[in-house]
């Protein structure tokens, strides 16, 4: 009933319920991504706006319904590249934080930041609410469909063990 | 000690506090529906003159004098848009083909900034702003053109 292809199909008649819950579904997977790039707040925020504006430009002609979310994660993926793109020519030379993209450092938590850069962003994309489907998942991490399970339980059982060791040094979490 | 559901809401939760979401990316988004425009025949970005290529087409795309070429191709019409200028003195002058005069508003993230079209298809938009734009050529015939979102 509320699956993303059912919400454009509702969108195309200007159902701005299905929109909103469209948007809800994905805006932080899409937030995510343009972390992963290590964009700031506004490039971040102009990719996302571009990204939904270019869905609305072709609602009516999308051919899977169904798969909206890998498609929001390409479209979005092509914008941070450009991005990047874009702020390397405009400013030549080293840019500060963009020479590596990805790492963004979350050292606020411990935890998640002693993991591996491909963990935390794995478990970020998989952390969304509602959950992503494995397909959605691989389009945000750009890496094969068939691989996403078997990282997801790879940096699960990374995270737990992180987990106890703080947890039998007394820490909380 | 918690099963992989839990463990992963505890990262959610945690990346949500810690990077969350902007309220106005949200809002933005929301606000994109209104800019739909399903009559319209689309014109897509099929070169640009900042990044080369983007999908394998119409390859070298000249560059004069630094400005930034965008070249639109829907069916059976292209728009020719050279950008110049920087922050919101951005200027953009371009070309509808075929030659049609229309009446030309390009929509930003504030609102949308209006120009015509001549007999040869010619315009040019002063003061546009930087962020996300698109195009729309209303023609005498009624029919209309949008170009897709590309940010300044």
């Amino acid at each position: 009933m509320n699956g993303p292809g059912e919400l454009v199909l509702r969108a195309r008649r200007d159902d701005a319920g299905a929109w909103a819950a469209l948007v809800d579904r994905y805006t932080g997977m899409l937030w995510s991504i343009a972390r992963s790039y290590d964009l700031d707040a506004a490039d971040g925020g102009d990719v996302i706006q571009t990204t939904w504006l270019r869905l609305v430009e072709r609602l009516h002609l999308l051919r899977r319904p169904d798969s909206v979310g890998a498609w929001l994660a390409a479209t979005a993926h092509r914008e941070c590249r450009r991005t990047l793109h874009h702020r390397r020519r405009e400013r030549p030379g080293p840019i500060e934080g963009a020479a590596a993209p990805a790492p963004v450092d979350y050292s606020v938590d411990k935890l998640l930041a002693a993991l591996p850069e491909r963990c935390r962003a794995i478990l970020r994309v998989l952390a969304q609410a509602p959950p992503l489907t494995y397909a959605e998942a691989a389009a945000a991490l750009g890496i094969p469909v068939g691989t996403v399970g078997p990282t997801r339980r790879r940096c699960l059982t990374r995270l737990r063990e992180r987990l106890g060791e703080h947890l039998s040094a007394g820490g909380h979490w | 000690m918690t099963d992989d559901e839990t463990l992963l809401e505890r990262v959610g939760a945690a990346f949500d506090a810690l990077d969350p979401v902007p309220a106005q990316v949200r809002d933005a988004a929301l606000a994109a529906l209104a800019s739909r425009r399903p009559g319209a025949a689309l014109a897509e970005l099929s070169a640009d003159s900042a990044e080369g290529v983007p999908d394998g087409t119409a390859a070298g795309v000249r560059r004069e004098h630094g400005a930034r070429l965008l070249i639109f191709t829907g069916p059976g019409v292209t728009v020719e848009v050279e950008v110049t200028g920087a922050g919101a003195g951005r200027e953009l002058a371009g070309r509808l083909d075929p030659p049609a005069p229309a009446a030309v508003s390009v929509r930003h993230r504030h609102g949308e900034v209006a120009a015509r079209a001549d007999r040869a298809g010619h315009f040019v938009v002063p003061a546009v702003p930087a962020g996300p734009i698109s195009l729309v050529f209303e023609l005498t015939d009624a029919s209309s053109i949008v170009t897709s979102w590309v940010r300044l």
